[in-house]
């Protein structure tokens, strides 16, 4: 159809048509007849980022036009869709586009800041080494713009000084509410250099409902205390609204006015010990901030680097929201770390045209880039071949040297990885490249990784058994069975972290079958900022983490299945059902508390789709239309995203538990295979028990800050008086084993006294009273401590040198355990090891030597002394291996709210090593490391 | 037992690196030692102007360690022993076959018993181009002559090839596939002849892009082109641009995978080609901080500004403040304990009783920490100071400039207490010096005499400036082994070769660091020597190695 043979009239009535038929295949028939060319498309038609790109896609291919990419995401009602369609003839297709051309630099990166303690640190290296090297290319519109290293650093510094300068003082919270843009990087970066901590909050995706929207995150700005929002222009206008709800808000401000000032370097400010405060949820209701340090982000990016082995010439793309940890940490922070060229558009750009992200990709011949499943399935279903062929000018569509294409966020669909592989196999993508990796905010970004450059390994299961028990028994390769169940391996958890499957009780699950998946590292959180309440339902004792998550082990690798907490994931958004529900139940003709509120995976789209089933007593059908709308119109106003999808269903049709709590995943079964009935009774206790639960709330934090402040001195003065007083008399005791055993005991009492609980095992091993070699690794400093604590046997020390990071007291009283042989002609002062060893030995003793390596070091790259085994062998004295863990943890300044640390001793069976000549013995000490291994890696 | 004496006499031997600080006291103890040896090759590369077989004859056999044991051996043996016993070839390890022509090849092949590579680069952050020829190209054209003359190879290399690591580390590692980060044996990502094959890529392009651009300088005019001048500017930058690039290379590469610099990376690729050889019999020898001579040639006898030199200096210039932890030792053997060692591990191999590596260190039996290093080497800095007034001038200033704190008492800092430091020194002698041009402008307006002696003081305090920034720069070259990590080889194989060989061998070739006295060693050896015969030397130049 030509453009001028169409009418407005005509343009009007396809227009409509085209939204018609896409409402019908959503399964809102009812919508699609009351739609008129006033509807509001969130509101009354309920339709999402998601439909909209496929709205602008069936539009340009009904009227053969292109349209500005703003449209999909802005645009209110069909009519605006019209007039575009009308501009887009009048002012001809292709707007010319100015030149931005990605250039990358000709340098390799140089090598990451391993010593960095903190983001700053960070880029103030970059910017010192690498001033000039291009850190982003922001691609706006059609053009873009290169931010330096050095840029940034003195950007950042001036909205530092604009900060310090409005009041802000150290370890203050500030919002930063901004969209993908050259601010959001200054801001967060100033927020860090004036010794604030950032909290990243979504931006309002339409600015003209900005008021109304920023009254919707009052939750997260009040739980995070914060003292100014950063934002844009508009927000001075509300501030004065927000301070009345908001009692810590000094102002809103943007960047623009806090640079105003003259820039004189960076301010000297110590940085707070937080990075960022990573909000998962909490518009209403139950905020949850997870609190990330700058230890956490940074053992995390070089746990992720690692993983994927970064190169020095690498390259990055990414339009992930910046507010959300995946596009934040993994993306941005990532790629500054290692000072990887990183290309960043909007994710208003990525969804209106999916395309733009690949041609990124290509053009700036990227290596790295994460994105969600939904986007894989987007990108292999939505966008028009023409759109990926090569431009005029520039070169074809290139996706080969994409070597990692990380798919994370949410559930990682077999189907979509096998679309995008099979599409894009002719621009050079290989399926090697898919790196499925698992990962949350509260393990700051990411957990779990499968090794690079392999095909994703996908596991088919038998449904009955996995369903009903919840077994991942393999269906055998040579079978068909079309109902299996496939899942995607995650692969390994980051060095240095740890994941456990466990049942309900808590207990360890055989492999392959399905349990909660529990973790803990460096890069988990230490909790929710300022919600006690919900940092302790997740953590337990042991200081484990609880993921929320389902999954199973098999061949060594983690299997995610998915998620036992209910919440829903929507454009890269966690949800939580419960405001959903609560914004729903305001609506008139729904029934309190029978409202289930839901995601559902939807294999077409790859993503997930919120539901909202409710009960109704009305039956008309006009009754129902305006309900159906009221809800979604409530939910959009609450969340600023209206549900996929609202079902009214009669009374008792939503399951519920014998309290009286509505069983969602159940719902969602029976919703997914359309079995929604009549359930049965309804329950309103729990809203009550909610309410009670809330109060008291605020006592208890305050009390259990003061309790854990004490409780810390407290241990601290215990620790230096038992040491310091028994130090006295181990020094006056007449022998070396009266002295060890004196040690001993004081190292019990002081554990005692301070409430320290060890876990030990395997002492049996031990040969009391008899002369043995200990060969032990380093797990904290206060590994004598605890293993002095907890064996049987006094024992001396073979080598002073672990006694060097001990509190003074400790190593005032270890220092005679220390075995020092008589002076000798030719011998140094103090002996070699094997002297000492030999010493020892020869007079009955019992003797430790660590691994010379610094404490935390895992066995596997430790140092085990070959001179201690050699005089053990001479002597014929038994070896006995001591794995230690968790010893780092006892009086860690990072106690776990409500857990207490588990320092473990574990004990092996004794290895007699040979004399049998050098060799022999090299293999012994092989043997002895590997009983090491084996004890440090034991689950208990 | 062995008998090196004997295994020497039955097997020719063909050296590498004899010119070196380390070839000279090898050299030096085979001859005093072994006088019954069979026949030694060594391999010189002509430079200078001079040919092979001069340089040889007057930088090694002419140097101060060799002359008296050249001397006793021609008085003992005859005035032709030496011509006779020794056949100097000019070669390069860089090139193909040594640089050695195809008939000289086949006159060596089935004569040798064993190769001694002891020829390397010793440059922390040399472009990664020059790193390469002598250490990794060096290693491979000295693997394939030794395959092709049958004989075994002795190398030379370094302990310091462990990389960024921390603590003990031990023998027994595998070489092959070996880098700092390794997460454990299952972790296969480096491969050596692809790291090899990837960095020869990345030179040639960086060789490439530059003769681009000096071809295409299109900014010549008809002029210029003629005289040459802007040509030959434009050269001069290009190349000085292609060095950097070159160095920033090397720099990152080994830095990606956990070397602390380009050297010692480039070391761990040439053992790992050794490892990988087909059908090569070989021993690995890995010196830590090779220092002046314990006995042999005589106590204290050292060369170069190598090693721990530069930071023995900057304590006897009274440094204060020591970016050092001081419970690290300081991983230090003496030359001729190193040279003892390599001429046991060749016996042991030509007798095929040797193991794959050596580690030459002494922190496991003997350790010398920082902590009381430090003092002892201040001690002598305060005992040198009151001799020699001149010095006193040029810390004090310092002192006044940078606020450091003025009693004698030597301090542990971290790097970055230090960095603020010298930041404010040097801003604070711009600032000085800033104020002296102004005066200077002010009296010459004024026509006031006393400009030049203004211009003196300026030129004193901008030297002040340069020396302390090269100071830094030195210093942070050694932070990976003072500060950042904490070495201590395990050298056991070395002790258990010691117990294979004849009871008179090991007096010969003695091998006991526990029984170096350290104090004694670093006051009465190491200072003593580096003042006899560096400290000239390093006023001009310190090159820094390990
Ligand atoms: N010094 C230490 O503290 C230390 C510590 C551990 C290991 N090492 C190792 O010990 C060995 C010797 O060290 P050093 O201290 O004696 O070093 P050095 O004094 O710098 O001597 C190096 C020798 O290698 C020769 N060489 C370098 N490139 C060559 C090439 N392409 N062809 C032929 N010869 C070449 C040099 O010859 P020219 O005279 O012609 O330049 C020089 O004779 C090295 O492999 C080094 O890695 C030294």
């Amino acid at each position: 159809m030509a453009p001028n043979e169409v009418g407005e009239g005509t343009v009007e009535k396809q227009t409509l048509e085209v939204f018609r038929e896409l409402l019908a295949e959503l399964g809102s028939p009812r919508a699609a007849e009351g739609i008129s060319m006033n509807s509001s498309l969130d509101r009354d038609l309920g339709l999402g980022s998601l439909e909209r790109v496929e709205l602008l896609v069936r539009l340009e291919f009904r009227f053969h036009t292109r349209f500005r990419e703003e449209i999909a995401q802005q645009a209110e009602t069909p009519s605006d869709w019209a007039r575009a369609i009308l501009d887009g003839y009048k002012s001809g297709s292709d707007a010319p586009k100015r030149g931005y051309r990605i250039v990358q630099p000709t340098r390799e990166a140089p090598p990451p800041p391993d010593s960095a303690r903190t983001l700053i640190e960070v880029l103030r290296r970059q910017a010192e080494i690498e001033p000039e090297r291009v850190h982003i290319h922001l691609l706006e519109e059609d053009s873009g713009q290169d931010i330096s290293y050095r840029q940034l650093f003195e950007t950042a510094s001036s909205v530092a000084w604009g900060l310090l300068a409005r009041g802000l003082r150290p370890n203050e919270t500030v919002a930063l509410m901004l969209p993908t843009c050259a601010d959001f990087f200054d801001a967060y970066f100033g927020i860090l250099l004036a010794g604030g901590i950032p909290v990243p909050i979504y931006p309002p995706a339409r600015p003209n409902q900005f008021e109304e929207y920023v009254r919707r995150q009052v939750g997260i700005l009040r739980n995070a205390e914060v003292r100014f929002l950063i934002s844009f222009d508009r927000v001075k206008a509300i501030s004065e609204i927000m301070r009345v709800s908001i009692p810590s808000l000094v102002a809103a401000t943007t960047v623009a006015a806090l640079r105003e000032g003259a820039s004189r370097g960076a301010p000297a400010v110590e940085p707070a010990e937080i990075a960022t405060l990573q909000y998962t949820s909490g518009s209403t209701g139950d905020p949850k901030g997870v609190v990330l340090t700058h230890a956490n982000l940074l053992a995390n990016i070089r746990g992720i680097g690692w993983a994927v082995k970064v190169r020095p010439t690498d390259i990055g793309v990414s339009w992930l929201p910046l507010y959300h940890d995946m596009g934040l940490i993994g993306s941005w922070l990532f790629c500054l770390y290692y000072a990887v060229p990183i290309t960043i558009l909007s994710p208003l750009a990525f969804l209106s045209r999916p395309e733009r992200w690949l041609w990124a990709l290509s053009n700036s011949k990227s290596t790295l880039c994460p994105a969600p499943n939904f986007a894989y399935e987007l990108c292999a279903r939505k966008i028009p071949d023409s759109a990926l062929e090569g431009s005029a000018g520039g070169g074809q569509l290139d996706l080969s040297p994409w070597r990692v294409a990380i798919n994370a966020g949410e559930p990682v669909l077999p189907d979509t990885l096998a679309h995008f592989a099979q599409r894009f196999a002719k621009y050079g993508f290989h399926a090697e490249s898919f790196v499925p990796c698992y990962g949350l905010a509260e393990s700051s970004v990411a957990l779990a990784f499968p090794p690079t450059n392999r095909r994703p390994v996908i596991d088919s299961i038998r449904r009955q058994e996995f369903q009903s028990e919840g077994r991942a028994i393999p269906v055998p390769r040579t079978r068909h069975d079309p109902k299996a169940i496939r899942f995607v391996a995650n692969g390994k958890p980051l060095p240095g972290h740890e994941i456990r499957i466990v049942d309900e009780e808590g207990e360890l699950v055989d492999e392959r079958v399905q349990g909660r998946l529990f973790f803990r590292g460096p890069s988990m959180t230490s909790g929710y900022y300022g919600n006690l309440k919900a940092t302790a339902e997740i953590m337990t004792e042991e200081g484990w983490m609880d993921s929320g998550d389902l999954a199973y082990w098999a061949k060594g690798e983690i299997f995610v299945t998915g998620r036992r907490k209910d919440c829903i994931i929507k454009s890269g958004r966690n949800i939580v059902p419960q405001e959903v529900e609560s914004a729903t139940a305001d609506v008139a003709g729904v029934r309190r508390g029978c409202i289930a509120a839901f995601g559902s995976v939807d294999a077409a789209t790859g993503t997930e789709r919120m539901v909202v089933v409710a009960e109704t007593r009305a039956t008309a059908r006009n009754d129902i239309l305006r309900i159906e709308a009221a809800v979604v119109k409530g939910v959009d106003d609450r969340l600023g995203i209206p549900p996929d999808k609202v079902v009214l269903v009669p009374p008792h049709s939503i399951p519920k538990t014998s309290s009286g709590k509505i069983r969602r995943n159940e719902t969602r079964i029976l919703y997914e295979s359309g079995q929604l009935r009549a359930g049965k009774r309804p329950p309103w206790v729990q809203l009550l028990r909610l309410w009670l639960g809330n109060l008291g709330n605020w006592t208890r934090l305050k009390v259990r800050h003061a309790a854990s402040w004490i409780r810390r001195e407290y241990q601290n003065a215990a620790l230096s008086m038992t040491a310091a007083v028994s130090g006295l008399f181990v020094r006056l005791m007449p022998g070396k084993k009266a002295a060890a055993r004196l040690a001993q005991i004081a190292s019990r009492l002081a554990l005692a006294l301070t409430g320290q609980r060890v876990k030990v095992m395997g002492t049996e091993a031990i040969p009391l009273g008899k002369p043995a070699v200990l060969m032990a690794n380093r797990a904290g400093a206060l590994d004598p401590l605890v293993l002095a604590a907890s064996l049987p046997a006094p024992f001396l020390i073979a080598d002073s040198s672990v006694l060097s990071k001990l509190p003074r007291e400790l190593r005032f009283m270890f220092r005679p355990l220390v075995v020092q042989p008589l002076q000798r002609n030719g011998v140094p002062p103090g002996g070699t090891l094997r002297e000492r060893v030999r010493e020892a030995l020869g007079s009955g003793f019992a003797i430790v030597a660590f691994a010379d390596a610094p404490p935390g070091t895992p066995p596997q790259a430790s140092g085990f002394r070959l001179d201690a085994i050699d005089a053990a062998a001479r002597a014929s004295a038994p070896i006995v291996p001591v794995g230690l863990r968790g010893t780092e943890s006892v009086f860690g300044a990072h106690r776990h709210p409500g857990g207490a640390p588990h320092a473990e001793v574990l004990v092996g069976g004794v290895i007699r090593p040979e004399v049998n000549g050098h060799r022999a013995l090299t293999e012994s000490r092989q043997r002895i490391r590997e009983a090491i291994v084996r004890l440090c890696e034991k689950e208990n | 037992m062995t008998d090196i004496a004997e295994v020497f006499h039955q097997n020719e031997l063909f050296l590498t690196g004899a010119n070196g600080f380390l070839g000279k006291v090898l050299l030096g103890t085979l001859l005093d030692r072994y006088p019954g040896f069979a026949h030694l090759h060594i391999l010189v590369r002509p430079r200078r102007g001079l040919l092979a077989c001069d340089r040889f004859f007057s930088e090694v056999l002419g140097s101060p360690p060799l002359v008296p044991i050249v001397e006793k051996i021609t008085a003992q043996r005859g005035k032709d022993f030496l011509r006779e016993k020794i056949t100097v070839w000019s070669g390069d390890v860089g090139e193909p076959n040594l640089g050695l022509d195809a008939s000289a090849a086949e006159r060596l092949r089935g004569r040798v018993g064993a190769v001694i590579n002891s020829a390397g680069l010793v440059e922390f952050f040399p472009p990664v181009d020059a790193s390469f020829r002598s250490n990794v190209d060096g290693v491979e054209h000295v693997v394939a002559f030794a395959k092709g003359a049958g004989a075994k190879l002795v190398h030379v290399s370094t302990c310091y090839v462990c990389g960024t690591r921390d603590g003990l580390v031990e023998e027994t590692e595998p070489i092959l596939g070996f880098y700092p980060r390794r997460k454990g044996l299952e972790d296969t990502s480096f491969n050596h002849a692809e790291e090899i094959r990837y960095v020869r890529a990345l030179i040639r392009q960086i060789h490439d892009s530059s003769l681009r651009l000096r071809s295409g300088s299109p900014t010549l005019t008809g002029a210029e082109a003629r005289t040459g001048v802007a040509a030959s500017g434009a050269e001069n930058g290009t190349s000085r641009e292609l060095a950097e690039r070159l160095v920033t290379l090397g720099k990152h590469r080994a830095a990606s995978w956990g070397w602390v610099n380009t050297y010692t990376y480039t070391k761990s690729l040439g053992e790992q080609i050794i490892a990988a050889a087909e059908s090569l019999d070989y021993a690995i020898v890995r010196p830590a901080i090779v220092e002046s001579a314990l006995r042999f040639p005589f106590p204290g006898w050292i060369e170069g500004g190598r090693t721990a030199t530069p930071l023995v200096l900057m304590a006897l210039d009274g440094m204060k403040e020591w970016p050092v932890r001081e419970d690290t030792p300081l991983e230090v053997v003496p030359v001729d304990l190193v040279a003892s060692a390599i001429l046991m591990v060749t016996a042991l191999l030509l007798d095929s009783r040797s193991e794959r590596l050596y580690q030459l260190g002494s922190a496991d039996v003997n350790p010398i920490h920082l902590g009381p290093l430090v003092s002892l080497l201040s001690e002598q800095s305060r005992k040198r100071e009151y001799n020699n007034h001149a010095r006193t001038a040029v810390p004090y200033v310092v002192r006044k400039l940078t606020g450091a704190p003025s009693d004698s008492r030597v301090r542990f800092v971290t790097a970055e207490e230090l960095r603020p430091r010298r930041e404010r020194l040097q801003k604070r002698i711009g600032r000085a010096e800033d104020i002296l041009a102004a005066t200077r402008r002010m009296l010459a307006v004024a026509r006031l005499p006393g400009t030049s002696s203004l211009a003196g003081w300026s030129t004193t305090l901008r030297t002040l400036g340069l020396q302390a920034s090269f100071r830094d720069q030195t210093l942070d070259q050694y932070l990976p082994f003072v500060l950042h990590y904490r070495y201590i080889f395990e050298s056991e194989n070395i002790r258990a070769a010691f117990a294979l060989i004849s009871e008179n061998d090991r007096k010969l070739v003695p091998w006991d660091p526990e029984r170096i006295e350290w104090k004694d060693y670093w006051v009465n050896h190491q200072v003593r020597g580096i003042q006899k015969w560096i400290q000239p030397e390093t006023a001009r130049n310190w090159t820094v190695r390990v």
